[in-house]
């Protein structure tokens, strides 16, 4: 198992601090509670529970648009008496509370707590400050551990990986993450986009199988492309260099756009 | 060449009886076969992880996840892994079988797991 960049696909642990951010800023007294921050605390939380995936560039905005002010620690004693009274409720809540303040305590102040707050509170600053995290850029898995790179050009350069990538996708689609693994001796390497109806596979050494070359046939760049296009998933084979190709998008217009514009490195 | 073993493993799970057979090799990804759906693991994946894996794709429903107080204090411990799921003929004509790639989370210290689809094809193979 690898390590893995757990700011783009960790994000449980976002989901726990902006939950633990609602709480606190909730268990203040009514008239203080900073509804523009709880209003966007809880539209992002429930955008990244929600079904689509959103893309680093995306999480990275949607972090920037909280509106932080740094008083979310500030307690006065009307609202301690609140929080007092919520004790009646379920140990949980008290439990989710202390998380958030061990959370936000982070980047309040990183004095008290020392050690403990170097350890924990780490994630937590590396997720709200944005010079601090990653983003925009483009992770490589392999089996053994995960590597950053800002664009998918660097990392298949650096990786060493002699693949076609696609220099177009729709608007919105970007590409998130690629991999380099071997499947029972075979060589298979991913280009995944945070919209799941976009994929490229390549498998070196591989041939086209000729029942695959009963499927609709188009030329492109010269290319002889084998596809089906049903359910709203369109595919298209073919073979590069001796390796083979299957691209995934969710139209024909788009799958052959991209196959257009597919580029080499070097 | 490959040194296959086959052996059958009795995973417990809430439901009708299945069908499984396991062929594991050495030092190579782990493929068990659950109700002709395969599924494979990357080496060195425990039966634990296996078990938890399989019994929550067929049953994501049944999702009682605990999580320890640490975990609930500090959040998970996330250990990331793929897991590749095919469904063999799944369409009719060539490529006839869909291949789902997962990245899957899962937590050293507690019961968290979770599966992001990272992507999908149909592949040729049977
Ligand atoms: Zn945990
Ligand atoms: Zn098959």
């Amino acid at each position: 198992m690898g390590n893995i960049n757990e700011n783009i696909h960790g994000n449980q642990s976002l989901r726990d601090k902006l939950s633990a951010i609602i709480l606190l800023e909730t268990a203040k007294l009514y008239e203080e509670i900073d509804c523009d921050l709880v209003d966007e605390c809880i539209d992002f939380l429930m955008e990244l529970e929600g079904r689509k995936r959103l893309g680093k560039k995306e999480i990275r905005r949607r972090i920037g648009k909280i509106p932080f002010r740094e008083n979310i620690l500030k307690f006065n004693e009307a609202a301690r008496r609140k929080v007092k009274a919520k004790r009646i409720a379920i140990v949980a809540a008290i439990m989710a509370i202390i998380m958030a303040i061990i959370g936000v305590m982070s980047i309040a102040s990183e004095d008290i707590f020392g050690d403990l707050l170097a350890k924990f509170g780490k994630q937590f600053v590396e997720q709200l400050d944005t010079e601090a995290v990653k983003y925009g850029g483009v992770v490589m898995y392999n089996a053994d551990e995960t590597r950053d790179y800002d664009t998918i050009e660097e990392l298949l350069k650096t990786e060493k990986i002699d693949m076609l990538y696609p220099s177009w996708l729709p608007e919105g689609v970007e590409i998130e993450f690629a991999s380099h693994t071997v499947e029972f001796e075979q060589i298979v390497c991913t280009i995944c986009c945070n919209d799941t109806k976009f994929f490229i596979t390549m498998y070196p050494q591989k041939a086209l199988n000729d029942e695959i070359k009963t499927n609709l046939c188009i030329k492109i760049n010269d290319l002889e492309i084998y596809y089906f296009s049903e359910n709203g998933v369109t595919q298209g084979n073919f073979v590069y260099k001796n390796n083979l190709y299957s691209v995934t998008a969710d139209s024909p217009d788009n799958l052959f756009k991209i196959i257009e514009n597919l580029k080499e490195i070097n | 060449m490959k040194k296959i073993i086959a052996f059958i493993m009795a995973v417990v799970l809430a439901f009708s009886a299945m069908s499984i057979s396991v062929y594991a090799e050495d030092a190579s990804e782990i493929s068990v076969t659950v109700n002709g759906i395969e599924f494979i693991f990357e080496a060195g994946t425990s039966e634990e992880f296996i078990d938890k894996f399989i019994g929550d794709y067929f049953n994501p429903e049944d999702n009682t996840q605990t999580y320890g107080i640490t975990c609930t204090l500090l959040g998970h411990d996330i250990e990331t892994s793929r897991t590749i799921v095919i469904t063999h003929n799944a369409r009719t004509s060539a490529p006839r079988c869909l291949k789902k790639y997962y990245n899957v989370e899962t937590c050293s210290r507690c019961d968290y797991t979770s599966k992001t689809l990272l992507g999908q094809e149909y592949i040729y193979c049977c």
